[in-house]
């Protein structure tokens, strides 16, 4: 079987199972992504402005 | 929720020493850059000096770029910014002193190591292994020191700049401790555990993806912090960021073959690599996207702010180089476009661009921040921006010209494509030696512009008070019950479900004729109760996910997960079936003492920067150097030396095809046989005395990593040598080239000559058993 990875054609199945496996992971982040609410996305793209120091900027 | 408030105050000392470090060291790289780039142009620049040749110092270059200067703007972006975000100072301020004081002193054993020699022979992989344990070691403090920020934060959400952070902590690990897998033969020199193909395979998943998790994911991070806080808008679409995050972590360490096109490598890894790098393209578009369009409403700002600009332009030149590196992953552009200086066009657009102007720009922002004090000139840091454009445009535009050029040069073919219409190399290297000047001139536009940064910075900090941040926050404890625990990390519907299906793919594609079967309905059943669980009980999924938001351990769990299965998936195929006996055609003769002895000085000299070994199975290689190169020929090549960049001619096929003489006169003089060639001189292998003494040890390695060698003693080794080294001595003094036997340039015309002799293998049938 691993002989057959290296040396046959038929071994083309793969690119198209990783494919597959990337396009599954890809669409349900997305689905995840924008089932976020606009409350979460708006206080989350807020979060690098939360930090009020106390210097000089 | 509780009341209470504490006053946190961060270690900034801790930044402005990061920061001090990357100007220092960026200036140092830089100006590496521009000597070694020089030296293409004009030889003599080599000065006839073992630790100043372009084969030495390239290697200082790159590990500078990377590793220092990238390096320290890196962990000054990630220590800003992370204390911010999660609201904690620093864990620990005695490792966070480890960390930096251990980093520098990495890069100072580096800039010592690499000109004397002392190098691995892998790209970006060249430190010694004395330094590589170093490296590991400071890299572990780096992360125990971020994770435990993150386990002491007072912030329960993690910002989506700490998912790329945590990301690069643990892909670079991984990473870097594969691919530095190697035996000493003593405290300076070690050959790789992997050899031939595997090599090249854990070189290039290495190689990408230090580009990837190194030079991309934190800055990517820094990215989603500084720009928003320079533009004062927040950024664009953060749903935009999580899915970007995510494909950009899972598709980009499967890129890595892409660097291996249309070589020998097996047509399936090929594939892989290609498409992958393809799908690439979207997420990293996604970041790029979400970069420009956070500064919505904010671009009249760019005429005056000198940071804005460098973001913009930046985040512009990530854009641009991320569509090329795709484009030039596809096999036929790669066809033209590999070991040319389209690549190198391509690496510095964003390395210069993409790095460069992010850490110019984190530098700006910071340093009045950092010190209390407005910038000293803000016309100053305006120069640097134009200056530094205009040298990235002068660079790309000449290393475009130049690869694209070389490529159709090298591969044109008259009569019916039958011969080659440049048969002499040393024809394309003529023809491209005005953009070779160009690409200095740009780079050294480029390097004027950060030492204007450089007295920038050191005009603003004089005299001035440096000053620490600090907020007050109050105390949650509740929202750390809200964590993911270690079960929960594990024993939830996706990942159960993920995991049932891989098991039960593995078993369809490995197992015999019944597992097959078994393998196929587990995993159709999988997918079905999958579906079905989730149509059902979606919000568990949710609920689950948005739990693992807040919990830094899971989340890395998974991190790697992402990373490690492109991994896997690539190379543990090709370490179990990369034997002699599954070698089909031809298969590699070990190198006999003196040739090792040869091979590594080849190693040593930084050879494999200009010189590729690897014919690759396109028309035009096989005209010029010969039959196309096989697996099994390069089988016990550890390091692998299929090289990346043809600045001289390939060497897979140089044995034989000049004699003992004319390697002699080469190496002293490489003009004396190809006139126009700016290839250095290498007087000291006339003087130096061929190691000898060392080859027992270093053959006992090379048995250890199942190289065929029998066993031999010192005397034995002494007695091959001293047979072969007279024999190369009487040829050469055959034709009135006089030498000693014991003198490197014996052993390398040994190993030169070598190069291109293989075994014939009785062709045999696939079989169904691995």
């Amino acid at each position: 079987m691993f002989r057959r990875i290296l040396f046959d054609h038929w071994v083309a199945i793969f690119p198209l199972i990783s494919f597959v496996v990337t396009a599954t992971v890809y669409f349900a982040i997305t689905r995840q992504a924008l089932r976020m609410t606009p409350e979460q996305t708006k206080r989350l793209s807020r979060m690098p402005f939360e930090d009020k120091d106390h210097d000089a900027s | 929720m509780s009341d209470r408030k504490i006053t946190i105050t961060y270690n900034d000392r801790i930044v402005r020493q990061f920061l001090l470090a990357t100007v220092l060291w960026g200036v140092v790289g830089m100006l590496v850059g521009v000597l070694v780039a020089s030296q293409l142009n004009f030889w003599r620049l080599n000065f006839d000096i073992p630790w100043l040749t372009f084969g030495r110092l390239r290697p200082l270059h790159t590990n500078a770029v990377i590793f220092a200067f990238v390096g320290n703007m890196m962990f000054a972006g990630i220590y800003y910014s992370t204390q911010r975000l999660v609201k904690a100072r620093l864990a620990s301020d005695f490792l966070s002193s480890l960390h930096f004081w251990g980093w520098q002193a990495i890069i100072v054993a580096a800039a010592i190591t690499l000109p004397l020699g002392f190098s691995r022979g892998k790209e970006y992989a060249e430190l010694i292994w004395p330094i590589n344990i170093a490296v590991a070691l400071i890299w572990v403090v780096f992360a125990v020191n971020f994770f435990w920020t993150l386990a002491r934060r007072n912030e329960p959400t993690l910002y989506v700049a700490i998912w790329f952070y945590i990301a690069t902590i643990i892909t670079v690990a991984m990473l870097y401790i594969v691919n530095h897998l190697s035996i000493p033969t003593s405290l300076l020199h070690s050959y790789p555990v992997f050899g031939g193909v595997q090599d090249a395979l854990v070189q290039w998943w290495y190689g990408h993806n230090a580009v990837a998790f190194f030079l991309t994911t934190p800055i990517l991070g820094i990215m989603y912090y500084f720009l928003p806080k320079a533009a004062e808008r927040p950024v664009y679409s953060y749903q935009l960021s999580v899915i970007h995050f995510w494909s950009l972590v899972f598709i980009y360490i499967w890129a890595g073959p892409h660097h291996l096109l249309n070589t020998a490598l097996p047509n399936w890894l090929q594939a892989l690599g290609m498409t992958f790098s393809l799908m690439l393209w979207a997420p990293s578009w996604g970041g790029m996207l979400n970069g420009l369009l956070t500064l919505r409403g904010a671009w009249h700002k760019l005429r005056t702010d000198p940071v804005l600009k460098f973001f913009a332009a930046a985040v512009t030149f990530y854009g641009m180089a991320t569509f090329e590196g795709p484009l030039l992953s596809i096999k036929s552009v790669n066809a033209l476009a590999h070991y040319s200086d389209w690549i190198i066009g391509h690496v510095h657009a964003g390395a210069l661009g993409w790095n460069g102007f992010m850490a110019a720009g984190m530098i700006y922002w910071m340093l009045p921040r950092l010190w209390n004090k407005p910038l000293y000139s803000t016309a100053l840091a305006n120069l640097h921006f134009w200056l530094g454009t205009v040298g990235i445009l002068l660079y790309v535009a000449a290393m475009w010209t130049s690869g694209i050029t070389q490529g159709l040069m090298l591969n044109a073919t008259t009569d019916g494509g039958t011969v080659l219409a440049y048969p002499n190399f040393l024809d394309t290297l003529n023809t491209i030696r005005p953009l070779m000047l160009m690409r200095v001139i740009g780079g050294t536009l480029y390097l004027t512009g950060f030492l204007l940064l450089a007295y920038n910075l050191y005009r603003t900090i004089s005299g001035a008070q440096t000053v620490d941040g600090r907020i007050e926050v109050f105390v949650d404890d509740s929202a750390k019950t809200s964590r993911v625990g270690t079960v929960g990390t594990f024993l939830n519907p996706p990942v159960v479900f993920s995991a049932l299906g891989i098991v039960f793919a593995c078993v369809w594609m490995f197992g015999g004729p019944a597992l097959q079967i078994v393998g196929l309905i587990g995993g159709a059943i999988s997918v079905i109760f999958a579906v079905a669980h989730f149509a059902t009980r979606g919000t568990r999924w949710s609920g689950w996910y948005e739990r693992l938001l807040v919990s830094a351990a899971p989340f890395t769990v998974l991190t790697f997960v992402a990373v490690a299965a492109g991994g896997l998936i690539q190379i543990v195929p090709t370490v179990v079936i990369n034997k002699a006996q599954n070698m089909e055609e031809r298969v590699a003769i070990p190198y006999s003492p003196l040739e090792l002895a040869g091979r590594d000085i080849f190693v040593r000299e930084g050879c494999y920067n200009c010189h590729s070994q690897m014919i690759r199975t396109i028309v035009p290689d096989v005209l010029r150097y010969g039959d196309y190169s096989r697996l099994g020929e390069s089988l016990y090549d550890h390091p692998f030396q299929w090289g990346s960049r043809r600045t001289g001619p390939d060497l897979a096929r140089v044995g034989g095809k000049y004699n003992a003489a004319w390697h002699f006169v080469h190496m002293a003089d490489p003009r004396a046989t190809s006139p126009g060639s700016n290839m250095p001189n290498y007087p000291w292998l006339f003087t130096n005395r061929t190691d000898v003494a060392a080859l027992y040890g270093k053959i006992n390695v090379m048995r250890l990593l199942s190289v065929p060698y029998p066993a031999m003693s010192p005397a034995a080794v002494m007695a091959d040598v001293e047979a072969q080294s007279k024999l190369i001595v009487e040829e050469l003094k055959a034709t009135q080239q006089l030498t000693e036997g014991d003198r490197e340039i014996v052993a390398l015309i040994a190993y030169l000559q070598r190069l291109g002799k293989f075994e014939k293998v009785v062709k045999t049938t696939a079989s169904a058993t691995p």
